[in-house]
């Protein structure tokens, strides 16, 4: 369960985040959306401790992201992290970009470090690309990887921040297929994304971000069909 | 006239006098080392100046087996020879013996150093004169010899060359014993006639 | 109307002249190496060492950097070879003086620590190229920092920064003639010291000059080895 208290975040003198209160039971799937620079991104990076927050408590199972005694290194090993331009590793190959933590972290052999990312290239569908470099595959198959590279670490959260913004309209759904399908299978996921179809099919329940605040929240019909907010309003007449 | 270095190929040019001095190239040492020959220096560090006539003279002298030195260091400039024997670097530094006289003269601790009495290569300087007027080399050769006689030769270089003189440079034993060979009878009263 | 000089460039095949130039040659190799190996690995440290989130080491080595690369290499190969060994006081420092050879021990060692401060430089642009998310994606995966720069930005950026990585391995064997002013006998002093002897000056520096050009060609084509081995595929290489 990740709980979310009351979070307050600034970039020096701009507040980026103002009073977040959200909760994510296990098995849940959130969609994030609202426009750009509303703080959606930086609420995933403070989730997993990349960003700090000066006011406020995070809470991953328990455990206070902001306590100095917690082990961030340990933490983010549960929490998954899929970006919107991938950020594979371009100089090893795609076996090698899902392989790498689980040797380095967890301290898994090579061989079954290998074994496992064959199996979870199998499951995001391109097994045959296991010795390909990160240039030579499509921004839907190095997306693709790149979910694969954050599973391999048996996370219990994942979080996906925008993975289909930067792909070519042909090549969204195929990543898509991939996280619809993880949801499914019971996954807690953190979504920022405007996908609808995606929505539609897993969200329990969809927040709307807007100037660092949580305006709205709902579930897909209660957002999509019947948002209350003005401002949600006008954000969706923009994506639809 | 002028006083100049007798070279060979000079001399099929013009005429020269006797030769009354020598730019000896020799070695600054730490007086307590207590270098007295050349063979003293053996297993010693040697330094000189890189591209100099100096330094020729110490690798061949190495080179024929005169003397063995442990290292021959090459230094850019005569100051920094100097600062390489201040620093334990090399124990003896090579050059003309005036630089030499030089270089300890502006130490803050000029007794702390000595040039050996030795030289290891000589340049020889000599007054250079219009070739063919015999009269008038003898007339200086007389010149030099009287003076040498008289002892104004002495007097002249304890002014420019004695220890409160302009550059004092010790006069060797092996120079001053070549001045009073030379000398040959001239009566006294010669620069009187 | 000929010109006041007569080539002979038989002094460069005559020995010891023609020796001497290979004996230089080696000495320039040698040394040119040895730096290198020093600064590469000091210069990948200092340069990561500049990025990491401990403010005193990041402090330590900007100082470092700035301070060996805003000093021009001869000076600091003079403080290093004179001043160099009174650092350790009086008594260790003449012992460092007896040592046979210092000079050359020196002007490596300066060498290295200087060139080192331009490898840093350049890493910590390699750095600066790579996306903020880019080190994000790798801490998000559970490693810690360490294990980031070790297993991921240290080679990444290594591999950016190849072509002016080439450029400093050049010119660490071009400085390393500034040696020369220290006495060792590397490949310009051999070439100055053909020329006090022969007052051939123009045919030594002539062969100098193509020897310092072939070592740098070969130079050159083994970096180009090196890129090619570890071109990170998509990244547009040089030609």
């Amino acid at each position: 369960m990740i709980e979310i208290k009351n979070v307050n975040k600034w970039f020096g003198e701009f507040q980026v985040l103002t009073d977040i209160n959200e909760t994510i039971e296990r098995g849940q799937t959130v969609v994030i959306c609202g426009p750009s620079g509303s703080g959606k991104s930086t609420l995933l990076r403070c989730i997993n401790g990349l960003e700090p927050y000066q006011k406020g408590q995070i809470l991953v199972d328990g455990v206070s992201l902001s306590d100095p005694k917690t082990n961030l290194y340990k933490l983010r090993e549960n929490i998954g992290m899929v970006f919107q331009r991938f950020e594979l590793y371009p100089h090893m190959t795609a076996l090698q970009n899902i392989t790498l933590a689980p040797m380095k972290v967890r301290k898994l052999s090579k061989d079954k470090a290998r074994k496992k990312a064959m199996e979870l290239l199998q499951r995001v569908g391109i097994p045959d690309k296991a010795d390909s470099y990160p240039a030579n595959l499509s921004g839907g198959q190095q997306q693709r990887v790149a979910i694969a590279r954050s599973l391999a670490m048996e996370p219990k959260y994942m979080m996906f921040d925008e993975p289909t913004s930067a792909l070519d309209p042909e090549m969204i759904k195929e990543v898509l297929d991939v996280m619809i399908d993880l949801a499914k299978e019971g996954m807690t996921m953190l979504c920022v994304t405007h996908e609808m179809g995606f929505a539609r099919e897993v969200a329990d329940e969809i927040i709307f971000m807007d100037f660092g605040k949580i305006v709205e929240r709902g579930t897909y019909e209660g957002f999509f069909k019947n948002p209350k907010s003005e401002r949600a309003k006008e954000f969706l007449k923009q994506i639809l | 006239m002028g006083s100049t270095t007798y070279t060979q190929k000079r001399e099929e040019q013009a005429d020269f006098s006797m030769i009354f001095f020598f730019s000896e190239t020799t070695f600054l040492v730490p007086k307590d080392l207590g270098i007295k020959t050349l063979e003293d220096l053996n297993g010693k560090r040697v330094g000189a100046a890189r591209a100099t006539t100096n330094l020729k003279a110490v690798e061949d002298l190495a080179k024929e087996g005169k003397f063995k030195p442990k290292d021959i260091i090459v230094t850019e400039t005569h100051p920094q020879g100097m600062l390489a024997l201040k620093s334990g670097k090399i124990e003896a530094y090579s050059t003309d013996r005036s630089l030499l006289e030089g270089l300890r003269m502006k130490d803050q601790n000029p007794n702390n150093w000595m040039t050996v009495p030795f030289a290891i290569a000589y340049e020889p300087y000599a007054y250079i004169c219009r070739e063919g007027q015999s009269d008038f080399r003898d007339f200086i050769n007389n010149t030099i010899i009287w003076s040498i006689k008289t002892g104004k030769f002495f007097e002249l270089y304890d002014k420019w060359m004695g220890p409160t003189g302009v550059v004092p440079i010790p006069m060797s034993e092996a120079y001053n014993n070549y001045l009073q060979m030379m000398v040959y009878p001239i009566s006294d009263e010669w620069w009187k006639q | 109307m000929g010109f006041a000089y007569d080539f002979d460039w038989g002094v460069l095949w005559r020995q010891p002249y023609g020796i001497w130039l290979l004996q230089g040659l080696w000495l320039t190799i040698k040394i040119g190496f040895v730096a290198w190996i020093v600064a590469f690995f000091l210069g990948v440290l200092v340069g990561t060492l500049r990025v990491t989130p401990w403010r005193w080491l990041r402090f330590i080595s900007t100082a470092y950097t700035e301070i060996f690369r805003n000093i021009p290499f001869l000076v600091q190969l003079f403080f290093w070879y004179y001043a160099g060994p009174m650092i350790f006081g009086e008594s260790l420092g003449r012992q460092i003086n007896q040592i046979v050879g210092l000079n050359f021990y020196v002007a490596i060692l300066a060498l290295g620590l200087y060139t080192a401060s331009r490898v840093a430089e350049h890493m910590r642009a390699g750095f600066a190229s790579i996306s903020r998310d880019q080190y994000q994606a790798v801490l998000s995966t559970g490693m810690t920092q360490y294990q980031m720069y070790r297993y991921v930005i240290i080679p990444y950026a290594l591999r950016i920064i190849i072509p002016p990585l080439t450029t400093e391995f050049l010119t660490i064997f071009k400085n390393s003639s500034v040696a020369m002013t220290i006495g060792v006998a590397e490949l310009t002093f051999m070439s100055y010291r053909i020329d006090a002897e022969t007052f051939h000056g123009l045919e030594a520096t002539t062969g100098a000059m193509v020897i310092y050009l072939i070592l740098g060609l070969t130079v050159v084509r083994a970096m180009g080895i090196i890129e090619a081995r570890f071109k990170i595929p998509g990244m547009i290489g040089r030609e």
